[in-house]
């Protein structure tokens, strides 16, 4: 990152490669279409090459500063356009964006961070898990969410702190290696 | 349980912004509530570090999703802007290389029997050293910027398109935030420019300073945000 502080585009090159996958497949997952996916990831992407990678280190690795970003814009997309897809859109992984390989060692750890947090999210009480992801992935704010289920404000909010302290019981210290 | 945690958790059900942390992370709040939250953090030590930690699983979630593969013109595209910039800053270097070593550099003061000489010599002295500054290229300016609410200085030096933006004595971002430079046309809102996370900094601005009628600085969530959610600190009418 230092020398992308520099303006070594090799060295950016580097970090683009390493984590522009997880992050289009983030944005995708949310928007669900590839043309607003790529845009999203585009802006993340040189946002980070343009501030000169002077990135606030307290919010942890590289990745998490990047999926951050793409989240944050994917939501700001998603107020801005109302471009949000209706909430029972499935992403199958069958449209129009390719499935990552699934040979390589590095593929394989992926597969199996992915396949954690599916099974720690699981273990959430179905009322909890909903309102996480309808506001993580669904870009939801938590009064939309509260006139969609037809619940007080308080009662949302309650449910994402406990969803999200239960959430980081169940993955453990998985949580800290995998961000 | 010992006492503070108990009275952030009564603050938290009885009214404010305690007990946010969660809906801040997961991007649920919105507007105003985001940037009361935002606001809170720099004073509560127990919801600074209750984001800390619903952030490491926010972002969790994230390694969740159906892997795809990075779509290769998204590749191409981004890394053509990317180096395409570079080369165009490598050309820039030289300049700024010279405006850092004259910042370093001190002109001895004449002795007070050699003054009245040596005051011609002086005057030369100092528009050589503001050539050099300006670095030998279109004349610079430099504004002086309001700074609002915290304590600490500000300027825009201004060259050609290009501005940078000079921070002395800013408080440190708290954890979990970064200082964002808009740039502002006429009535349009703010469009987003340079971040920085030091309240001593030298801050290349990104874009064109050209047709920008004020530069402005806020404290947003990091890593930024696409609008302003606070209000700014800095203020330079260019």
């Amino acid at each position: 990152m230092a020398l992308v502080h520099d303006g070594d585009a090799r060295a950016f090159e580097v970090i683009f490669d390493r984590h522009s996958a997880i992050s289009f497949s983030l944005a995708y997952r949310m928007c669900g279409r590839r043309a607003m996916a790529e845009d999203i990831v585009q802006e993340a992407f040189l946002s980070l090459w343009r501030s000169g990678a002077r990135y606030d280190r307290a919010r942890g690795s590289v990745r998490s500063w990047i999926l951050g970003a793409v989240h944050n814009r994917a939501i700001d997309a998603f107020r801005r356009e109302s471009a949000r897809p209706t909430v029972d859109i499935e992403v199958s992984g069958v449209g129009d964006a390719m499935p990552a390989p699934e040979s390589t060692e590095s593929e394989v750890q992926r597969r199996d961070e992915a396949r954690q947090v599916r099974e720690a999210l699981a273990t959430l009480p179905e009322d909890q898990r909903q309102v996480i992801e309808l506001a993580y992935f669904g870009g939801f704010t938590h009064s939309q969410i509260a006139e969609l289920l037809s619940l007080p404000p308080g009662t949302v909010k309650g449910r994402m702190r406990l969803g999200l302290t239960k959430l980081r019981i169940a993955l453990g210290s998985a949580a800290e290696v995998l961000t | 349980m010992s006492d503070a945690p108990r009275q952030h958790e009564e603050r938290g059900t009885e009214r404010g912004p305690c007990g946010d942390a969660a809906a801040y992370a997961l991007g649920a709040l919105e507007g105003a509530e985001a940037e009361a939250f935002a606001l809170h953090l720099r004073t509560c030590a127990v919801c600074r570090d209750e984001l800390a930690t619903f952030r490491q699983t926010t972002d969790a979630l994230a390694l969740g999703v159906p892997r795809f593969q990075t779509p290769p013109q998204l590749r191409h595209r981004v890394l053509g802007i990317v180096r395409a910039e570079a080369r165009e800053r490598s050309r820039r270097q030289p300049g700024r290389s010279r405006i850092r070593r004259s910042r370093a550099w001190r002109p001895a003061l004449p002795s007070p029997r050699a003054a009245i000489g040596l005051a011609a010599v002086v005057l030369a002295a100092t528009a050589v050293l503001a050539g050099v500054l300006a670095g030998g290229g279109p004349s610079s300016r430099v504004i002086s910027a309001s700074v609002v609410g915290v304590s600490g200085q500000a300027r825009v030096r201004i060259q050609g398109e290009h501005a940078q933006l000079i921070v002395r004595g800013l408080p440190a971002p708290s954890a979990g935030h970064i200082y964002e430079v808009w740039l502002q046309r006429g009535s349009s809102a703010p469009r987003p420019s340079s971040l920085f996370g030091r309240g001593n900094d030298q801050v290349d601005v990104e874009g064109s300073i050209r047709g920008v009628s004020r530069l402005l600085v806020t404290l947003e969530p990091a890593p930024g945000t696409s609008r302003p959610t606070s209000r700014p600190l800095v203020i330079a009418d260019v």
